[in-house]
């Protein structure tokens, strides 16, 4: 058996052997190039949970400063259905949110229904616009609301897909999205920023659904744990301008 | 009073240090520079996000090395300077896991009307399940015995707490590497399509387990052989005279599963506790520094006829009484009190012959 019999060592005491003194040396070098190496696979490695939900063409655009009018949608999130102008066609659908964690400010009671301007920064990813607002909506006395389109039923639909929050989801995060966001996104849900469906398979050419309990009302705190993570669920489907919301059973979500 | 004594700062402690903190300086470097170029795949991720995995990885691959440090030593004595100032690297360890504590509750947990510790315990509570397991809670309580373990480290808690009890605690260390494993797993392994941070994380694991079923297997060699009873009560048959080389130790075990080690210093053998009154450690693979055994843990010394440590030192060890059968050496295992002396076995010439060394040609 090999002594190594000039390498005690004592903590305390400044005459290390050569021989030891080597090999320390050579071991500090091995654990710092060693960590560097390490560091760098890791880094060069990591992949963005997005890509899987919304495709390999769907990085988030730049966000934008923008003002836009439309008929204002309180239920079950706040949504505006554009009135159209040249920059967007009438009835798109955006989602409208706080900033930070928080739900967009907006007197339900006395918005909903009317034509409003907002101002914001527009968050777009693919289909999925979210404005988070930077002032109150202001009502254009101006402008009557035509009567509220009546939302168009389009069945029953059994989808796949990840719940996230509408604006993490939309790109201000990143990544915004899969299970190590998951505690993010909820506190997002909490704070009350609209969910949103991204289906892993188009519904009619939707990448993303607005999504609400089977009565059409905001999602509550019982579908927490599934958020982040692939779910199966069924419900009724409408569209509402451009926007498809489905009123899922919460009672049947099914994680895969 | 309590008189404890701390392992001073000197000249190896800075070196060990100083390259520790830049490895991990370097290693954060490093891991936002190239993670800001992984934006092959979809978008590359935010500053913030980098912050939180750099740091987290970082703690991570830190309390592996720290792990695999003992059994190292055990296997291979060059190893043992490592040992020597681990627990800075375990306060080093702490330090860089709060990096990553920090940089999650400012991101994920910050924006919210809940206060981010808060939220941190509300936010995602799915314990319930096994897919969506809510892995931030694994974190939390790894970071809680890192933090634990960080500010009892000291010498003082050492000497309050005797090494036995502190040595106890800081075994949680183990079930620390356990819980970041399954933060790991259940957490940014599920979102992971990159198979590098799932092989990182079989690495550590198979490595440390490897490494102390070796270090396990050459310890049961070395921790000694159980001392038979002697024909007289209550000596037990420790070794032949033969076994115990010239300034070195040998090590026994007691019928009660205490170690001892029997020291031959210039013809005569003298018997003490094993274990270390620092940190528990094996002062028979020490050696004799000045006629002192010397820790190889971290260098603690004490006298061979009554186990104190040299003045102004205070340590004490048990000391045990000898006897010579012919060729045999027998020991009563029964301990005298920490610092008794006790006079050393004198070899009679007949059992001289010095057991030569291997050198060099
Ligand atoms: C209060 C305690 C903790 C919290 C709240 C926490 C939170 C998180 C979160 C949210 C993630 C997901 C981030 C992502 O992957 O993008 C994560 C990942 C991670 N955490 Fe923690 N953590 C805690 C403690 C720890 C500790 C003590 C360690 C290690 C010693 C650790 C090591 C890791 C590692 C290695 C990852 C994966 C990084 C990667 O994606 O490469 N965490 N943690
Ligand atoms: S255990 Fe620390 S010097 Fe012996």
């Amino acid at each position: 058996m090999s002594e190594h019999n000039d390498t005690f060592f004592i903590g305390w005491s400044n005459d290390i052997s050569a021989g030891l003194r080597r090999f320390l040396m050579r071991a500090a070098a091995f654990v710092v190039v060693g960590l560097c190496v390490v560091s760098a696979l890791l880094a060069l490695s990591i992949t963005d949970p997005a890509r899987s939900l919304f495709g390999a063409n769907a990085a988030p655009d730049i966000p934008l400063d923008v003002t836009l009018r439309g008929v204002l949608s309180s239920e079950p999130y706040p949504f505006l259905l554009t009135v159209g102008d040249a920059a967007r066609p009438a009835g798109h659908g955006v989602l409208l949110s706080g900033d930070g964690k928080h739900a967009a400010v907006i007197d339900r009671a006395a918005l909903g229904g009317q034509v409003v301007e907002v101002k914001g920064l527009l968050l777009k990813r693919g289909a999925l616009d979210m404005l988070v607002l930077s002032e109150s909506p202001r009502v254009l006395q101006n402008i009557q609301p035509a009567a509220p389109a009546a939302p168009v039923p389009m069945g029953r639909w059994r989808v796949v897909g990840e719940i996230c929050d509408g604006k993490c989801g939309a790109g201000i995060m990143s990544p915004g999205t899969g299970i190590a966001h998951k505690a993010c996104a909820s506190l997002c849900l909490i704070g009350g920023v609209p969910p949103v469906l991204v289906l892993t398979h188009p519904l009619e050419g939707r990448q993303f659904l607005m999504i609400a309990d089977s009565q059409g009302r905001a999602l509550d705190r019982g579908v927490l744990r599934f958020v982040g993570m692939r779910v199966a669920m069924e419900g009724e489907v409408e569209r509402r301008g451009d926007v498809v919301l489905i009123k899922v059973d919460t009672g049947k979500l099914r994680r895969l | 009073m309590s008189s404890y004594k701390a392992v001073t700062w000197n000249r190896n402690k800075l070196i060990y240090d100083a390259v520790a903190i830049a490895a991990v300086v370097l290693y954060i470097q490093v891991y936002r520079h190239f993670g800001a170029m992984a934006g092959r795949d979809g978008i590359a991720p935010d500053d913030a996000t980098l912050s939180m995995k750099a740091f987290g990885s970082c703690a991570f691959v830190l309390l592996s090395g720290i792990l695999s440090i003992g059994p190292l030593a055990r296997l291979d004595r060059r190893f043992l300077p490592l040992l020597y100032n681990r627990r800075h690297l375990g306060v080093l360890t702490c330090t860089v896991a709060a990096g990553h504590v920090a940089s999650v509750l400012s991101w994920y947990f910050a924006y919210s009307d809940l206060p981010p510790l808060r939220a941190l315990l509300v936010a995602d509570t799915s314990v319930a399940q096994l897919a969506g397991f809510a892995f931030v809670i694994l974190g939390v309580g790894a970071f809680v015995i890192l933090l634990v373990l960080a500010a009892t480290s000291h010498d003082f808690w050492l000497a309050f707490l005797g090494p036995r009890v502190w040595k106890a605690i800081h075994m949680a260390v183990y079930g620390a590497y356990a819980l970041v494993f399954g933060h790991i797993a259940f957490g940014a392994l599920q979102d992971a399509r990159s198979p590098a941070l799932a092989i990182m994380c079989a690495l550590s694991a198979a490595t440390l387990v490897v490494l102390h079923l070796l270090a396990g297997r050459k310890g049961a060699v070395e921790d000694g052989q159980f001392a038979p009873t002697a024909a007289t009560t209550p000596w037990v048959v420790a070794c032949d005279i033969g076994e115990i080389r010239e300034g070195r130790g040998f090590v026994v075990k007691l019928p009660d599963g205490e170690p001892v080690a029997i020291f031959r210093h210039e013809g005569r053998l003298s018997a003490v506790s094993n274990l270390c009154a620092h940190q528990n450690g094996p002062l028979g693979e020490g050696r004799l520094v000045d006629g002192c055994i010397t820790c190889p843990w971290h260098g603690f010394q004490y006298r061979l006829e009554d186990g104190c440590s040299p003045p102004p030192f205070t340590e004490r060890i048990s000391t045990y009484r000898l006897m010579l059968d012919g060729g045999r050496v027998l020991l009563d295992p029964r301990p005298n009190p920490p610092g008794t002396r006790v006079s050393a076995v004198v070899i009679p010439q007949a059992h001289q012959t010095p057991v030569n060394e291997t050198s060099a040609p």
